[in-house]
This record gives C-alpha cells, sequence and structure tokens, in this order.
C-alpha cells in the first residue's frame, strides 16, 4: 500500500515538474491577410471544410483545445503543428509560387483521396473533421479548379 | 566428360565471384534520350537505383519514377518537379541512411545546381 503511495507521488511530481518544460506549441498569427481564406481562390463550404479539418495544423488560426496546455500532450501538439506548417501554411498561401501551389493542391487531391489526411490521431478527437464521400468529392473538384487557375 | 568437367566448374567457380554492375548507378533505358545528357548523368549515378522500377523501396517509387516523370499529366509533372526542387533545396536526397551506405551517392553542389535548375526551367516552362 506505501508502495502504491509513493509510486502515486511520484509521478504527481514528475507530472507537476514536466509543465515547467517548454512545449514549444507556435502561438496563433494574428495578422491573416496572406491566408487562403482571403483569396477569392476558395468560399463557401469548401473554404469551411479547410477550417474544420486542416487549419488547426495547417494554419496560423488554431483551435487549441484544453488539452494542449498541458504536458506531454502539449508536447504531440507541438509535434503535429510544426511539421503540419512546414509542410503546408495556409495563412502564407499568398507567399507559395504558383508552381508550389500546384504542388501543394496535388498533395491535397492525394492527401485526401487516400485518406492519409487528416491524420488517424486527430481523427480519434475531432470526429466531425473528417470529410465523407461528397465532401471529399466537393474537395477534389475544387483542389482541380484551383489548379487551373493557376495556369492563367 | 572430363573435359567438359574441366571447363565447367572453373567457368561457375569464377562466376560465382564475378558481380554484375553496381546497383546504385543503374542507368535509364527507355528515357534515355529524353533528359539532357549531364541531367541524365546525376539521375543515373545518383537517383535512379530507388526511383525506378527495380528500387527497392515502394515510398521513393510512388513519389518518383524517372522513366515515366515525363508521360505525367501537366500538374501531377510540376508537382512533382516542384518536390524535386524542394527535397534538393533542403539535402533531403539522396536519403541520409542511403548516402552513409553508400557515400559515393552523396550529391556534389554542381550535381544539385545541375538537377534543380533542370527541374526549375522544366517546370517553370509548363506554367506558363
Amino acid at each position: 500500500m506505501k508502495a502504491v503511495k509513493v509510486i502515486i507521488l511520484t509521478l504527481i511530481v514528475i507530472f507537476i515538474a514536466v509543465q515547467f518544460i517548454p512545449s514549444g506549441i507556435p502561438l496563433n498569427v494574428p495578422d491573416d491577410n496572406r491566408s487562403i481564406a482571403n483569396d477569392s481562390l476558395v468560399a463557401g463550404s469548401v473554404l469551411k471544410q479547410l477550417r474544420n479539418s486542416c487549419f488547426d495544423c495547417h494554419s496560423n488560426q488554431v483551435n487549441f483545445p484544453w488539452y494542449s496546455k498541458m504536458a506531454p500532450s502539449s508536447w504531440f501538439l507541438a509535434g503535429h503543428i510544426n511539421e503540419g506548417r512546414s509542410h503546408l501554411n495556409f495563412s502564407e498561401w499568398e507567399d507559395y509560387s504558383n508552381r508550389e501551389k500546384v504542388r501543394i493542391l496535388e498533395e491535397i487531391k492525394d492527401e485526401v483521396v487516400s485518406g492519409g489526411m487528416p491524420l488517424k490521431s486527430y481523427l480519434l478527437i475531432h470526429r466531425d473533421a473528417k470529410p465523407d464521400a461528397a465532401e471529399v468529392a466537393a474537395i477534389m473538384k475544387w483542389a482541380d479548379d484551383a489548379t487551373a487557375k493557376m495556369f492563367d | 566428360m572430363k573435359t567438359l568437367f574441366s571447363i565447367f566448374v572453373p567457368v561457375i567457380f569464377i562466376g560465382f565471384f564475378l558481380k554484375p554492375a553496381l546497383p546504385v548507378s543503374q542507368s535509364m533505358q527507355k528515357s534515355e534520350s529524353i533528359y539532357p545528357a549531364e541531367v541524365k548523368k546525376v539521375i543515373d549515378g545518383k537517383c535512379y537505383g530507388c526511383h525506378s522500377d527495380k528500387g527497392k523501396s515502394q515510398d521513393a517509387k510512388d513519389a518518383l519514377l524517372w522513366d515515366s516523370l515525363l508521360n505525367l499529366p501537366k500538374s501531377s509533372q510540376i508537382a512533382t518537379l516542384d518536390e524535386i526542387i524542394k527535397v534538393l533545396n533542403e539535402n533531403k536526397m539522396p536519403p541520409e541512411g542511403a548516402v552513409k551506405k553508400n557515400p559515393e551517392m552523396k550529391m556534389s553542389p554542381e550535381e544539385i545546381r545541375i538537377l534543380k535548375s533542370w527541374a526549375e526551367s522544366r517546370a517553370d516552362n509548363m506554367m506558363k
């Protein structure tokens, strides 16, 4: 019984101690003028879908959940957000060249149609982020139309 | 019978120790003429071993097959060329593990420049 108390107490101390380790979670950037959300390229239901399924890891406008403020979950979130933004940051859409936008749009199609994105670990908590068949079709059509505009 | 034996045994024995050409520097065959010579030389020496039908890594083959790259639809081809430019800028290819195993696979700055400028020029022309 005493051993159990010692283990629990040790875990509590460790839990409190790790809260002082910086998580590395990037902050949201208030200035979002260069976002795809301000581009005429996307609007309506597709923009809503992108916000709902992608923006938490692929933009500077993250809806931080309560567990983002608590280690060790904050470490995992930091890793996902930093890696997500390094691959694609919708908030920096206007900074990409048209050539890069074509690549990104192709990657979006590949990921959405294969079910690679959103990540399964994200969907465990954000069940409504998974696009259904009609939403996948809408994203695919939008990506094709957006790609065609890159050549205008 | 004895003569046959004396011929075949040494041939088989020698053949056992002979190795085929280095797998690292396999050469493109089908697409030989569509890449400029200096680009083809870099691809053959540093990329083709993994990014061809004979490559062992499915991920590498899914990402890029040099033999079919130039037959891809326009947007897919531009996307792949831009990815090539991106990984070269980030020094991600050839992968660190492959270079550790075969140090001769490491790309020189000149080889990176050759491959990157070809990919940029082709992708930018296709964007017009």
